[in-house]
């Protein structure tokens, strides 16, 4: 579990990359600055401020990947182990890469590039250890009115402004970014964090992470899914002590995944299905082991034989195991019984009974302990 | 007599290291205990000094010197008032088991008219000693409760009227023991305005806007609004279960020791000292609740954010500081 609430930004370095098709004979030119931006009073801290948010919310850990042709993980790596002092020329750069990979379907906007450290020590150690970083981000401009109090003579007033030219505003949307710490270069590979708000099914936009950074997403929604499951179902059977609670829990678990939404919201999860004083221990125990945070696409695909039936097993030893939709057409129900127990009631017509347990061998029959 | 009290003295020069153990290991108990107790107190020990076991086989008439003194190792729980002496009297029970005998003045009877030292002492078995060490025999230790009010008295007792190298006339001596009305009306007097204190539905918010301010004193100084605080202090309180609310003051220590650096980095850059905080863009991070605020946001992010909006309408303070924790 990373907190990005250590990362901190030295300079900034902005380029100007106009939408372009690449069989424009004639595309307006990009503008590359020569030297980093003057920040003025806080925009420093504001700027911080953005990027740790939206990677907190929004994060999702990127590798690089080869077969994408991209050649910035190559500059990113360059730059972050080198001790020279390439900062501008290394944003200019990996400007030009924007500009150069850029279809006329592409929006086109600002790039800003800014250097920072990065805590990277997981959460809860102290002293954070400061890890030389590039920060990449992609915006497109937008406009607002700005209202000014002024004197017209003795008339008090306000002076009112069309602007064009913000960016990162409040309720601002529409950037992407990558993070990418020198800690993260490992096997020759560039590892790294990316955040889109645009996002669809919790993957950043193919454009930006693919064709542009040359990365793609660590973990397959696959994997990430299981583990969703895998982490959810043992964080209720580790910490729910209320047997229905737990049945009601487990019952809504099964029926995320089996519901029609393609994503996973670990905190919407539960803040629609857990009691108030349950999300956080569940949201963090699920982070702890691994899924993230932010949105991320669904895929049972690894999980779908375990969704079949719902398993209730007893002290006693009994198990019990019958479909999800048992529950809505009432069939089974669960009830609280005296103390710490539960009522189980399942009505229906019985088909078979069987015996349930590893079957027994024979002496001699070919176990490898016995040769 | 005299060689026998030799004896014991070589025997207590040898012995003394592991009742110096005994009673380190009984008052590092006790401390943690304390802690969970949420008991404030001061604890001290000693093995008892040569020199004064030594005075104190001659002076008595023991049958059985070695046995007879039974503070050889000793500790001393001081309490802030008469209120928490049946705490730490209780506490020292839970720890080390039923004592091997007590002294309580507070069940003795036909005293009303007298002025004596209120004793309250325990004999407690020591627990095992660290890295193996064996116990010497007995291995006791006595454990003294006092109020700081007392431990003044007792402490100027011990040299004047206890332990005295000339002995003093008989009215100085009534004089001192006087003092202990005035020490009985103290402490009643104090433990009068603490169960008042306990009763101010406000006191748990009191302590934890004392602390923030503490902790926020170490990061930054500056004036703030002492209502906002209280305001969101409520807030912070609303997402505690009634067990932790305690502990939650020692819980902020040790979140502002793990995230120093941190902590330190933010209010350097979103503090009241800094250029967001004098623009006042992150109005919170000016002001001491922003600790717990910060801890709430680690800890319980979904609960804090929920209550924050029931008890305030909408988040967007409480978004400023979030994005600023990352």
């Amino acid at each position: 579990m990373v907190s990005f609430g250590g990362l901190e930004i030295s300079r900034v370095i902005m380029h100007s990359v106009p939408r372009a098709a690449r069989s424009d004979p004639n595309p307006i030119p990009i503008q590359l600055s020569d030297a980093a931006c003057t920040l003025q009073d806080g925009v420093r801290e504001e700027l911080q401020v953005r990027l740790r948010r939206m990677l907190a919310e929004q994060g999702r850990r990127i590798v690089e990947d080869g077969r994408t042709g991209s050649e910035v993980p190559r500059v990113i790596r360059n730059y972050l182990e080198s001790s020279d002092d390439s900062f501008v020329e290394t944003s200019r750069r990996l400007a030009t890469i924007l500009r150069e990979v850029q279809s006329g379907a592409n929006s086109g906007g600002l790039l800003l590039v800014a250097e920072g450290r990065f805590n990277i020590t997981p959460v809860g150690l102290a002293n954070p250890t400061r890890d030389k970083s590039l920060i990449i981000v992609k915006f497109q401009q937008e406009r607002g009115i700005r209202a000014e109090r002024t004197a017209n003579g003795m008339l008090q007033t306000f002076d009112m402004q069309f602007l064009r030219d913000l960016f990162l505003t409040d309720r601002s949307k529409v950037y992407k970014v990558g993070l990418f710490p020198a800690s993260g270069i490992r096997d020759g590979l560039l590892h790294g964090w990316a955040a889109d708000y645009q996002m669809t099914g919790g993957k950043v936009a193919v454009f930006f992470l693919r064709r542009y950074l040359g990365c793609d997403h660590l973990e397959e929604p696959e994997e990430l899914t299981r583990r969703y499951f895998e982490r959810s179902q043992e964080w209720v059977n580790k910490t729910v002590k209320d047997p229905l609670k737990k049945a009601r829990y487990a019952i809504a678990i099964f029926a995320e995944l089996q519901s029609e939404r393609r994503t996973i919201s670990i905190e919407k999860f539960a803040s629609e299905h857990l009691s108030t004083f349950d999300q956080d221990s569940y949201v963090s125990y699920l982070v702890e082991g691994g899924v993230p945070r932010a949105t991320f696409d669904k895929d049972i695909s690894l999980v779908r034989p375990h969704l079949e039936k719902l398993q209730f097993a007893f002290a006693n030893g009994a198990v019990v195991a019958f479909p999800v939709s048992a529950l809505d057409d009432e069939s089974v129900k669960i009830e609280p019984a005296e103390g710490n127990k539960t009522t189980l009631t399942i009505t229906g017509e019985m088909r078979e009974v069987k015996g349930k347990g590893a079957p027994g061998r024979k002496p001699g029959d070919g176990s490898p302990n016995q040769k | 007599m005299m060689a026998d009290i030799d004896s014991v003295r070589r025997r207590y020069i040898k012995e003394r290291p592991k009742y110096e153990l005994i009673a380190q290991t009984v008052a590092n108990r006790i401390r943690d205990g304390a802690v969970s107790k949420n008991l404030n107190c001061n604890v001290t020990f000693r093995a008892k000094r040569v020199e004064s076991f030594v005075k104190k086989c001659v002076m008595r008439d023991y049958a059985d010197p070695w046995r007879d003194i039974s503070d050889k190792a000793g500790v001393r729980i001081i309490v802030s008032h008469s209120g928490d002496l049946d705490i730490a009297f209780n506490l020292v029970r839970e720890l080390f088991g039923e004592p091997v005998w007590y002294s309580d003045y507070r069940e003795l009877d036909d005293i009303e008219h007298e002025l004596r030292y209120p004793r309250l002492h325990m004999q407690v078995v020591s627990p095992p000693l660290p890295d193996g060490t064996t116990l010497p025999d007995p291995a006791e230790c006595e454990v003294q409760i006092r109020t700081e009010a007392l431990d003044l008295w007792a402490r100027m007792s011990h040299s004047l009227l206890y332990k005295p190298q000339a002995e003093l006339p008989k009215n100085v001596r009534r004089s001192l023991y006087r003092l202990l009305a005035l020490i009985e009306l103290y402490d009643q007097e104090v433990e009068r305005a603490v169960v008042a204190m306990q009763e101010d539905p406000d006191r748990d918010l009191h302590s934890i806007m004392a602390q923030s301010e503490r902790l926020f004193h170490i990061f930054c100084t500056a004036p703030y609004n002492a209502d906002l605080s209280r305001e969101v202090l409520r807030v912070v309180l609303s997402t505690l279960r009634p067990e932790e609310v305690p502990g939650y003051c020692s819980e902020l220590r040790g979140f502002a020791d793990l995230h120093k650096v941190r902590l330190e980095n933010i209010f350097r850059d979103y503090g009241p000292n800094s250029k967001s905080g004098a623009s006042g863009t992150y109005l919170l991070a000016t002001q001491p609740e922003s600790i717990p605020i910060f801890e709430r946001l680690e800890n319980a992010p979904m609960l804090f954010r929920a209550k924050w909006i029931e008890y305030m309408g909408n988040d967007d303070l409480l978004d400023d500081m979030r994005s600023i924790w990352g």
